[in-house]
C-alpha cells in the first residue's frame, strides 16, 4: 500500500516515449519552486478552488463537528463540482499497475513505459520497489523521478527494477540547497556518486532559475559535476510559477522566481556545455 | 488528398513523417486503418477485389472508386432515448428494471431505423438528371444504360448515419447507475429533473459531471455501455444491407450538426442541457475526457468497425507543448501506430492549443492562416461562424 495524489497518461517529459507517471504523495524536502505543492505534504489534503463554487452548501451540512468547513476530506467528498477536491489516496501496488498496463500497447510502441514521481518516490521505498518489480514482471520500462534524498541502501536495492534514474540537480551549492530546498547536496552527491559507479542508468535534471543557478560558483560546480560524471546524459529543466495556482488552493503564500527566456535557457544550456569540453 | 490510407504499422519512416506534418498543426493530416476498411466492406457484401481499391468519398466513408454513387443521411440517436423515457410526454416512464428501459429504447431506435429505410426505397430512382459525364465514369452506368442519378452505378450506396452515439451511452449508463444499481433516485423523478432542464438540480447535474467516469476515459463501465448500444445500432441497420437496389451502409457521424441540434435536444442523463453542444462523431462527449489520447484511443479502439463500413471516427486535441522535441515524434507516432494496431477506422489529430483558439476568436486579424480541423476536413479558423469556432474550442481537448 502507499500514497498516491495522480496518476497521470500521456507523460511524454518523464522519460522517453509515452510513459504512465505515479505520483507519490510526500517528500522530505520542501523546494520552494515546486510545481507540486501538493506532493510535499504526506497527509490526505483538500483543494480549494472558490471559482468553482455553486453555492449548494453541501460542504458545511457534510463536514463533521470540531472540523473547519472547507478543510476536511468530508467537505471534499460531496462536493458536486470538484471545488472542494480530495488529494491523495490509498493504493496497492497492484491496483497502480491495474491503471498503468492500460497503455502497454502505447508503451511498446514508443519505447516508454512508467515513472515514478512525486512528491519523492524513495519516502516511500517499499511501495516504489512493489510497484516497479511488477512493471519489470509485465516487460515495462521503469523510469525513477528523484531528488536523490534518500536512502543509499534504497536504491541499491530499486537498481534492479529500474530501467532509468532521472535525477534531479536543483543547487550545487550547500547553503542554497539547505535554503531553498531543504537537507543536505552532500548526501544527493554521495548517493548519486554511488549510483554512477555502480553502473545505474541514469540521466540529470538541472533547475534553471536565472540568478541561481547561473551563479558563478553554482555553474561552475554543475560543471564540474558534468565533467566528473562524464557522458551522463542530461536536460536543462526551466523554471515556471504554474505551482503557485496549486499553492493558492492549499492555502499557501506564493512563491514566484523570474522566469526564464528561451535566450536564458539557451546561454544556460551552452556554458554547461563548454564547461563539459 | 489528407488522409494517409494505405500505409502499415511496419513503415516507421512514414508514420514519424506523418507524425510531423500533424504537429505542425491545422489538422491537415487524418488517418486511417486500412484493415478496418477492408474487412468492414467485405462483411457489407463488397467482394474483396474491389474492398482493396477503396477510397473515401471526401470526408471518410469507404467506397470503391469508380464503381460507387454514394450519398449519407444524417440522423440524430437521442431522440430514440427521449422516446423511451417519456420526455415529450405527460406520462412518467415506468420501467421495473433497466433492461426493460433498454428494450423500449432499442424498440424505439428499430423504429427510427425502419423509417429511415423506408425513405431509401424511393432514392436514387432520378431519371429526369442523365448527369452524363459522372454516369460515364461510374461504371455499371453505360453497361446498364442507367444514369448516376438512377441508380446505375455497381454499388449503389446510400449511408445511414446517426449522431449522438457517445451521449446515448454516456446517458443510459448513469440510468442504470444512479436509478437501478444506486437507487439514488427513481426514474421518474430523474425524467422530471430533466424536463426542467436541471432547474433547481444543479448539485445532482454537477455531481453526474463530475463523479462519473464516462466513454473515453478507458473505464470498463462505460466502455461496455457504448459497445452494447454501437453493437444494437450496427445490427439494426445491418438487417437491411441492400433493397430496393440500394445499398445501405451504417456509419457514424455528426459532421457538425451537434451545433444545429443543441436547440433540439433536450436535458440528458449524463450532465447535458438543452442547447449545449454534445460528442463530435464517435469522439467522446466534450469535457467528458479527461485521461488523455491513449485512454481516449482505448476506449474508442473497443468498438467494432468492421460493422459500420461507413465510417466512425475519433478527434484527438493535442496541446504542443505534450509533443515537442524528438520525444513528441516519438510519443505521436505511437499514437498513430497504436491506433491502427487496435483497429480504428479514422483519426483525425488536431495539435492546437485551446488558449491560440480562445485569442484567434476575439483577435482574428491576428490568427487568417490558423488552420483546424473541423470535421473529415480542414477549415481557416478565423473563417469558421461563431457556432463552429464555439464547437471546435469546446471540442474536448486530451490536456496532459
Amino acid at each position: 500500500m502507499g500514497r498516491v495524489f495522480d496518476i497521470q497518461h500521456f507523460s511524454t517529459g518523464d522519460g522517453p516515449g509515452i510513459r504512465t507517471t505515479v505520483f507519490f504523495k510526500g517528500c522530505p524536502l520542501h523546494c520552494l519552486w515546486c510545481h507540486n505543492p501538493e506532493s510535499q505534504n504526506s497527509d490526505i489534503q483538500v483543494f480549494y478552488t472558490p471559482s468553482k463554487c455553486i453555492g449548494c452548501r453541501s460542504c458545511e451540512k457534510a463536514c463533521p463537528p470540531g472540523k473547519e468547513v472547507r478543510h476536511s476530506v468530508e467537505c471534499a467528498q460531496v462536493c458536486p463540482t470538484g471545488c472542494l477536491e480530495r488529494v491523495g489516496k490509498e493504493m496497492t501496488a497492484h491496483e497502480v499497475l491495474d491503471e498503468v498496463l492500460k497503455d502497454k500497447v502505447f508503451y511498446d510502441n514508443s519505447g516508454g513505459g512508467i515513472t515514478l514521481s512525486g512528491g519523492e518516490p524513495l519516502y516511500q521505498p517499499q511501495f516504489a520497489f512493489d510497484i516497479l518489480a511488477k512493471a519489470k514482471q509485465e516487460g515495462i520500462h521503469t523510469a525513477i523521478e528523484t531528488s536523490g534524498c534518500g536512502k543509499i541502501s534504497d536504491y541499491i536495492k530499486l537498481i534492479p527494477v529500474t530501467d532509468l534514474f532521472l535525477w534531479d540537480i536543483k543547487v550545487m551549492d550547500e547553503k542554497l540547497y539547505r535554503q531553498m530546498v531543504g537537507g543536505a547536496l552532500q548526501q544527493v552527491l554521495d548517493n548519486l556518486r554511488t549510483l554512477h559507479n555502480q553502473g545505474a542508468s541514469l540521466r540529470l535534471r538541472i533547475m534553471f532559475i536565472p540568478g541561481i543557478q547561473d551563479r558563478p560558483e553554482v555553474l561552475a560546480a554543475t560543471q564540474a559535476l558534468l565533467k566528473e560524471l562524464n557522458g551522463v546524459p542530461y536536460d536543462v529543466i526551466p523554471y515556471h510559477p504554474y505551482g503557485n495556482s496549486k499553492r493558492e488552493k492549499l492555502d499557501l503564500e506564493r512563491i514566484v522566481f523570474p522566469v526564464p527566456t528561451e535566450e536564458q535557457v539557451a546561454e544556460f544550456c551552452s556554458k554547461l556545455q563548454l564547461g563539459n569540453l | 488528398m489528407d488522409a494517409v490510407e494505405k500505409w502499415n504499422s511496419r513503415n516507421i519512416e512514414l508514420i514519424r513523417r506523418i507524425a510531423e506534418v500533424q504537429r505542425y498543426g491545422g489538422g491537415i493530416v487524418s488517418v486511417y486503418s486500412e484493415d478496418t476498411f477492408i474487412d468492414g466492406l467485405v462483411k457489407f457484401g463488397i467482394p474483396l477485389e474491389d474492398a482493396r481499391e477503396y477510397t473515401n468519398d471526401g470526408c471518410w466513408e469507404a467506397i470503391v472508386p469508380g464503381k460507387s454513387s454514394f450519398i449519407y443521411t444524417p440522423n440524430d440517436m437521442l431522440p430514440s432515448l427521449y422516446t423511451a423515457l417519456k420526455m415529450n410526454e405527460e406520462a412518467a416512464p415506468d420501467y421495473p428494471d433497466f433492461e426493460t428501459l433498454y428494450a423500449s429504447f432499442s424498440q424505439a431506435l428499430e423504429n427510427h431505423v425502419a423509417s429511415v429505410q423506408k425513405t431509401l426505397d424511393g432514392r436514387w430512382k432520378n431519371k429526369k438528371y442523365p448527369c452524363i459525364l459522372t454516369s460515364i465514369f461510374t461504371e455499371g452506368c453505360l453497361e446498364k444504360g442507367v444514369s448516376y442519378q438512377a441508380g446505375g452505378a455497381i454499388y449503389p450506396m446510400h449511408g445511414i448515419h446517426f449522431g449522438g452515439v457517445s451521449d446515448v451511452a454516456n446517458s443510459l449508463y448513469v440510468i442504470k447507475k444512479l436509478v437501478y444499481d444506486d437507487k439514488y433516485l427513481t426514474l421518474d423523478e430523474f425524467v422530471d429533473i430533466l424536463k426542467k432542464n436541471w432547474e433547481g438540480h444543479e448539485t445532482l447535474r454537477q455531481l453526474i459531471k463530475n463523479r462519473f467516469d464516462f466513454y473515453g476515459n478507458d473505464a470498463d463501465a462505460p466502455d461496455l455501455m457504448m459497445q452494447r448500444v454501437f453493437n444494437d445500432y450496427a445490427d439494426i441497420v445491418g438487417k437491411t444491407k441492400v433493397r430496393a437496389g440500394l445499398m445501405r451502409p451504417c456509419g457514424i457521424s455528426t459532421f457538425g450538426r451537434e451545433i444545429d441540434w443543441r436547440m433540439r435536444r433536450l436535458a440528458t442523463p449524463e450532465g447535458s442541457r438543452l442547447g449545449d453542444i454534445l460528442a463530435t462523431n464517435c469522439s467522446p462527449t466534450p469535457g467528458s475526457d479527461k485521461k488523455g489520447p491513449t485512454s481516449a484511443i482505448n476506449s474508442y479502439c473497443k468498438l467494432d468497425f468492421t460493422k459500420t463500413c461507413n465510417g466512425a471516427t475519433l478527434e484527438l486535441k493535442i496541446l504542443p507543448s505534450s509533443v515537442k522535441g524528438k520525444n513528441g515524434i516519438d510519443a505521436l507516432s505511437a499514437l498513430l501506430k497504436t491506433f491502427r494496431d487496435k483497429g480504428g477506422y479514422y483519426m483525425h489529430v488536431d495539435v492546437v492549443d485551446t488558449a491560440m483558439l480562445i485569442d484567434a476568436q476575439k483577435h482574428p486579424e491576428r490568427y487568417p492562416n490558423l488552420p483546424v480541423r473541423v470535421s473529415g476536413w480542414s477549415a481557416r479558423f478565423t473563417t469558421l461562424g461563431k457556432d463552429w469556432q464555439d464547437m471546435i474550442i469546446q471540442r474536448t481537448q486530451q490536456l496532459v
